[in-house]
């Protein structure tokens, strides 16, 4: 018996001496959300905490912040001020890039107006529209861009811990929100869970991660295992809910717009297909552009704009070869594209 | 099945410990057979058809082995032997070199015969090599156990089946005889462990971050794009790194690994950058592998018995077929041939001046040396071609482009290279694996230096190990698959 006590012993004095060496790395921590309430409905993050995020196991390109007083990764917001509001998942947070090269920054130095960010990893279509609804309801609201990346129609439809979805009832859709990630949030103060979890990203799928002789192909002699985005347009499926989701959304937003608050909707390219010389949209895009245009919304492709700059540099837009999430480069030709194609400077004037 | 997975730590190796050691209660016979069997398990992973070479193998060779050691005269136990050791290089050359003598054919004499596309089995010319000595050992009267079960596991032993250490009958098979190797054991458990965790992280932290350095150079070098002088040694630099954490880190986790059960593997690593000479490095650098050159090659065509020139001649014929031993390629023959020329220059050169015990100053410009010849060899033994030997050995001696501005450098390192890390902490981070393989003691000397194995300590140590192998693992896993370097020769 003593033998396994101090097997466990051991155990924990390790584990304790892991999480006070990680205490003071810029080890992924502050991401912790408060509760969804009727007065903020929205997935977010606690106002004016400190985080630090990085994505690395040996914590390389850590980036550290606070968040904003509504409780994202962002510039704070007046709630008095005319506002441009860019809505999206990680994309828009971007946590990897260092604060004043994001998108929202970016726009922020260009335009003579308040451009706030509401950018929340994982987050889907349901909850940029929930988080727009609030927006347009607290702050004077001139136009509410929303990011659309890939896999956020697919989202749509999936329960997921934190956020919201698009549930099928009987009659119609209707959007759900699962607030089940008490536990998660109480673990997220320990470092070394942070570390694992967030960065390392434990789970079951290690198990299957393993090593055998790919079909038809030798050993990969010094492979460098170098990974780019490939494209994703044949496995892209568009279901019979995930349409009537992007029905739903569309709908929501053009009833926004009827409100007075001007719409775009931004989709990024499938920059895979790009880099092989393709078209880069999505078979998402083609659907949720193609409702938005009927409903009279806005909507910018990035394709073109990735693909033209590609053309001309032959830089890519990733954070790195494993993490498809826009890089500083990245966020600059989403931003010039926005600002040119949406006339928002010129939007900026006329406020002014 | 990697070591350095989770399905391999977490399920495999438990199962296959409990199973062995409760098998070993009631019968050493069927223990043995337990391990065997999880060898040949472990070695199907990878891919199952390739397993009935492996046994066809084994069964040749212990066929073989039994008629030698069965025939009537000498001539006759001759010609087994001949025909046991030509179906393993038979085997190994179809295997491994078909495609690379076609390939050399087509080019040298403008032919266009059609490659095979041989896939080469894991492994092959670990168990090919071992098989080899135990033939001309036993036709050397040098074996006295012919146990097929003990056979099987000693050729199959999943902890050295698919890069060693190659292994010497006479030292495995005499602790499969032993009852003692049935009875699980603390000490074991926790040296084992200790050492296992040491060559994981000599993998993880250390080999796969050095790779991310060397990769890219020796890329862009293979694709003839220009290779400045800084970032050729950066990436030859990480790459003698590299290559060194990773076997040995593979070396260290196999002994770590067989400890478990009871069985001590040779050690295959003794700090080889240490070396002062090249002898030296070559007694420090897989070992098992140098003493089955010297003992199976070097010594049958003559040794050192026969004048200089001769010795001579043997030492380079040896190191050639030892570099061709590690991969079908021109580059490592020319690898082999160029320690095989070291080797020389060190003999002659101790010959001439001949130096017992050097003093600390001619020690360390001795160790300097060694170290340089060793990590210029080591371009051709990473670089894909001739062609990208020559563009990384040319920008090392200052063929190309030389930056006095260590800064302008370090930045652009990063974009020219596609790395998140600038060159400063690329430098830095060479310098500290240069450190550790310089100053610090080896895995051998820290695991058995360490006096955390007594009582109750030993449990709280394996405790410790056991959660530290699991965020290694965890570690590893997050950046995907990641195989070790000798898994291809």
């Amino acid at each position: 018996m003593w033998k396994v006590v101090h097997f466990f012993l051991g155990a924990l004095a390790t584990l304790v001496v892991l999480e006070l060496v990680l205490r003071p790395l810029p080890v992924m921590h502050g991401w912790e959300n408060p509760p969804v309430t009727m007065e903020f409905p929205m997935v977010r993050y606690l106002p004016h905490a400190a985080y630090s995020y990085s994505r690395a196991w040996n914590l390389l390109g850590a980036t550290r912040g606070r968040f904003n007083n509504l409780g994202y990764a962002a510039q704070d917001v007046d709630l008095k001020a005319p506002t441009i509001a860019v809505i999206g998942d990680s994309f828009v947070e971007a946590a990897m890039i260092a604060p004043g090269e994001r998108i929202g920054d970016i726009l922020a130095q260009r335009i003579p107006l308040q451009v706030a960010a509401f950018g929340i990893s994982g987050a889907d279509l349901p909850d940029y529209m929930v988080t727009a609804d609030w927006v347009a309801g607290h702050i004077p609201t001139r136009m509410l861009i929303f990011v659309i990346v890939r896999g956020d129609l697919a989202g749509s439809v999936k329960p997921k811990l934190r956020g919201y979805w698009y549930h099928e009832t009987l009659e119609h859709l209707e959007i759900r929100r699962n607030i089940a990630f008490t536990l998660r949030n109480t673990l997220s103060s320990s470092r070394l869970f942070n570390y694992l979890y967030y960065q390392l990203k434990v789970g079951p799928h290690m198990l299957r991660d393993n090593w055998r002789r790919p079909e038809n192909s030798g050993i990969d002699q010094f492979g460098t295992g170098k990974k780019t985005p490939t494209s994703t347009n044949a496995t892209e499926e568009i279901t019979p809910l995930m349409h009537a989701a992007a029905v739903q959304f569309i709908a929501d937003a053009a009833a926004l717009q009827r409100k007075g608050v001007s719409i775009a909707l931004v989709f990024d390219a499938d920059r895979g297909a790009i880099y092989g010389g393709g078209g880069g949209k999505t078979a998402q895009e083609e659907v949720l552009a193609g409702l938005a245009q009927q409903a009279g919304l806005r909507t910018i492709s990035l394709a073109d704009a990735f693909a033209s700059d590609y053309r001309e540099h032959h830089q890519s837009f990733e954070y790195d070869k494993n993490d498809s999430h826009w890089n500083a480069y990245g966020q600059q030709i989403v931003a010039k594209a926005l600002l040119e194609e949406l006339g928002l400077a010129t939007l900026a004037v006329v406020d002014r | 099945m990697l070591f350095n997975s989770f399905v391999f730590v977490l399920v495999f190796l438990p199962l296959t410990v409990i199973v062995f050691f409760a098998a070993g209660r009631f019968s050493r016979k069927a223990a043995a057979a337990v391990l065997a069997a999880a060898s040949l398990i472990f070695y199907s992973y990878w891919d199952p058809r390739y397993l009935i070479l492996l046994l066809a193998s084994v069964a040749i060779n212990y066929t073989a082995g039994r008629a030698i050691s069965r025939a009537r005269d000498r001539n006759l136990a001759w010609w087994f032997a001949a025909a046991g050791i030509g179906a393993d290089l038979a085997i190994l050359g179809y295997y491994k070199y078909a495609d690379f003598f076609i390939t050399s054919l087509n080019t040298a004499g403008a032919l266009s015969i059609p490659v095979l596309g041989v896939v080469l089995p894991i492994g092959i010319s670990f168990f090919t090599f071992t098989q080899i000595a135990f033939l001309a050992d036993v036709y050397k009267g040098g074996v006295r156990e012919y146990r097929f079960i003990h056979y099987l596991l000693f050729v199959t032993y999943f902890p050295h089946l698919i890069a060693g250490p190659i292994l010497h009958h006479k030292e495995i098979m005499p602790q499969f005889e032993d009852v003692q190797t049935y009875e699980p054991e603390t000490k074991n458990f926790t040296i084992g462990s200790l050492i296992f965790l040491i060559g994981l992280g000599k993998k993880v932290l250390l080999a796969d971050t050095f790779a991310a350095y060397a990769n890219p150079v020796f890329d862009a070098a293979s694709l003839n794009h220009s290779v400045d002088f800084a970032s050729a040694w950066a990436g030859t630099l990480a790459y003698t790194l590299q290559i060194y954490f990773d076997f040995s880190g593979y070396t260290d986790m196999a002994v770590g690994l067989s400890l478990l059960f009871g069985i001590r593997l040779p050690i295959n690593f003794n700090s080889p950058y240490k070396a002062i000479s090249i002898i030296d490095f070559w007694r420090r650098w897989h070992m098992t592998l140098s003493r089955f050159l010297r003992d199976y090659l070097y010594i049958p065509l003559g040794g050192n018995r026969n004048g200089p020139l001769r010795r001579y001649t043997n030492l380079l014929v040896t190191m050639l077929l030892g570099g061709l031993w590690h991969g079908a390629s021109w580059t490592f023959v020319a690898w082999g041939g160029l320690h095989g020329l070291y080797l020389i220059v060190n003999h002659a050169w101790a010959a001439v001046f001949p130096v017992s015990h050097p003093n600390r100053l001619r020690a360390l410009a001795a160790g300097g040396t060694t170290f340089m010849a060793v990590v210029f060899a080591w371009v051709f033994f990473r670089a894909p071609t001739f062609r990208a030997a020559a563009n990384i050995i040319q920008a090392m001696v200052g063929g190309t482009e030389i930056s006095t501005d260590f800064h302008a450098w370090s930045a652009g390192w990063s974009s020219q290279f596609g790395l998140q890390e600038s060159g400063e902490r690329v430098a830095a981070t060479i310098l500290v694996g240069l450190g550790l393989c310089w100053f610090f003691p080896n895995s051998q000397e820290i695991a058995y230096g360490l006096q955390l194995f007594r009582g109750r300590m030993q449990w709280g140590t394996f405790g410790a190990v056991a959660v530290m192998i699991v965020i290694l693992l965890a570690i590893n896993a997050s950046r995907g698959v990641s195989e070790f370097i000798y898994f291809n020769f």
